[in-house]
């Protein structure tokens, strides 16, 4: 196997680099996320495709004993039939095992992709990029079976391919987890709080358990019953992408009466914008 | 190993598959050949192999028919390296020359496309899109 290649802006960094360890660290991790989610795909592409080929072989071995299957002992040719009908099975579980760790490995790749997306912040209007996928998305179920009002709302300094997918996720939760037989009702508003924007994203919700909450922006957590499809990364990409712009992100949720996110973005010095 | 005319070019296409992975270079054998592709395929493992191999043939082959399906991540010379030194050389920039990665990452293709290349495949982790993909790309090749 050949020695993984990351990009050399991945690379950890130098001891002679200016980097305080914290920061080392988060290099090497970044590093370390990439190497895994980037360069396992080849083994992944290895066995996904033999896995096939192999169901294909047995289909051919099948055709050809079944023209010979007369004329063996018929205790012998029940092994045979009782051999081949297993096989089917087991490459079942090994695909669907490949296939679940690749879908691992693609969210965090997602994850380790927001980590180290080239950010070009500028004035955003953040009740406009909700504008525009509560038109995206107006097809969607989830969408669909929602109300939801947004505040006008000040500008912020961010990143619009980030902001995008930020608000396309805390909206997409906010709307999602509603409460059985009840219409999603999702009120986003904003204001101007300790030099930055805070904008707060309210839905009337079924709620997160307390003591789930200090977990919900982990990778792969899902709070409560499991009958929505997710992959419970929402969250975890939101919190990076707030971490990448210096902000902060947090929630306060009561059960069967809604969550409240907030997502706080520092607005930038005048050194920043010059 | 091929049928060359009578000012010594070879005649059909040359197909040069360089891939370390000997598993994937064997998935894109079978499926290249499920597409119906025309021609020889030549495999090699690294890329220095490919850059000889492409220098001890171009007095003689006709750039035009070579082909040269071109995984990134090779010992000795990776990818880039070679796609850079064919796509850099007039004796040998008309070969056509197919990336084929398992990155889906935009950065890294868009870097193969300014190096020149003529294609960037991601090679699909799920088997039916791969081997489409390839079965496809036998066709496109046999319509080169």
């Amino acid at each position: 196997m050949t020695i993984p290649q990351a990009p050399d802006a991945l690379r950890p960094a130098d001891a002679n680099t200016q980097l305080n360890e914290p920061e080392r660290l988060d290099a090497e991790m970044r590093y370390l996320l990439y190497i895994l989610s980037h360069d396992l795909r080849g083994p992944f592409i290895t066995l996904r495709g033999f896995v096939d080929e192999l169901r294909m072989i047995a289909d051919d071995i099948r055709t050809s004993l079944d023209a010979v299957m007369p004329t063996l002992e018929p205790s012998r040719a029940q092994d045979i039939t009782l051999a081949l009908d297993e096989l089917p099975e087991v490459m079942g579980f090994i695909g669907g095992a490949v296939d679940g760790l690749d879908s691992y490995m693609q969210r965090l790749l997602k994850l380790s992709r927001l980590s180290r997306m080239a950010h070009v912040p500028r004035w955003l209007a953040p009740d406009k990029v909700l504008a525009e996928i509560i038109a995206e998305k107006a097809g969607d179920t989830v969408f669909k079976q929602a109300v939801i009002d947004t505040e006008a709302m000040q500008d912020v300094w961010a990143d619009e391919e980030a902001l995008h997918l930020l608000m396309e996720v805390v909206l997409t939760n906010a709307c999602q987890y509603h409460q059985p037989e009840q219409v999603a009702r999702v009120h986003v508003s904003a204001s101007t709080e300790d030099g930055g924007v805070l904008i707060h994203v309210k839905d009337n919700g079924r709620g997160i358990n307390e003591a789930d909450l200090p977990r919900i922006f982990e990778p792969f957590f899902r709070a409560g019953r499991q009958d929505t499809p997710g992959e419970g990364m929402g969250l975890t990409y939101a919190r990076q992408i707030v971490r990448t712009h210096g902000g902060k992100l947090w929630c306060e949720s009561q059960m069967d009466e809604g969550t409240s996110l907030f997502i706080w973005l520092p607005l930038p010095s005048d050194d920043a914008l010059s | 190993m091929y049928d060359y005319n009578e000012t010594g070019q070879i005649m059909e296409k040359a197909i040069i598959l360089a891939e370390d992975n000997m598993g994937h270079a064997r998935l894109i054998e079978k499926n290249l050949k499920r597409g119906g592709l025309e021609g020889n395929v030549t495999h090699f493992t690294d890329g220095r192999q490919v850059m000889d191999f492409l220098g001890s043939e171009k007095k003689a082959a006709n750039p035009h028919t070579m082909v040269v399906l071109l995984d990134l991540n090779m010992p000795v010379m990776n990818g880039f390296q070679v796609l850079q030194s064919v796509k850099s050389d007039p004796a040998m920039q008309s070969i056509h020359v197919v990336v084929m990665t398992t990155t889906d990452d935009p950065n890294e293709l868009q870097r193969c496309y300014d190096l020149g290349c003529d294609l960037a495949l991601t090679k699909p982790v799920e088997y039916t899109s791969f081997a489409k993909t390839i079965q496809k790309l036998a066709q496109d090749l046999n319509a080169m």
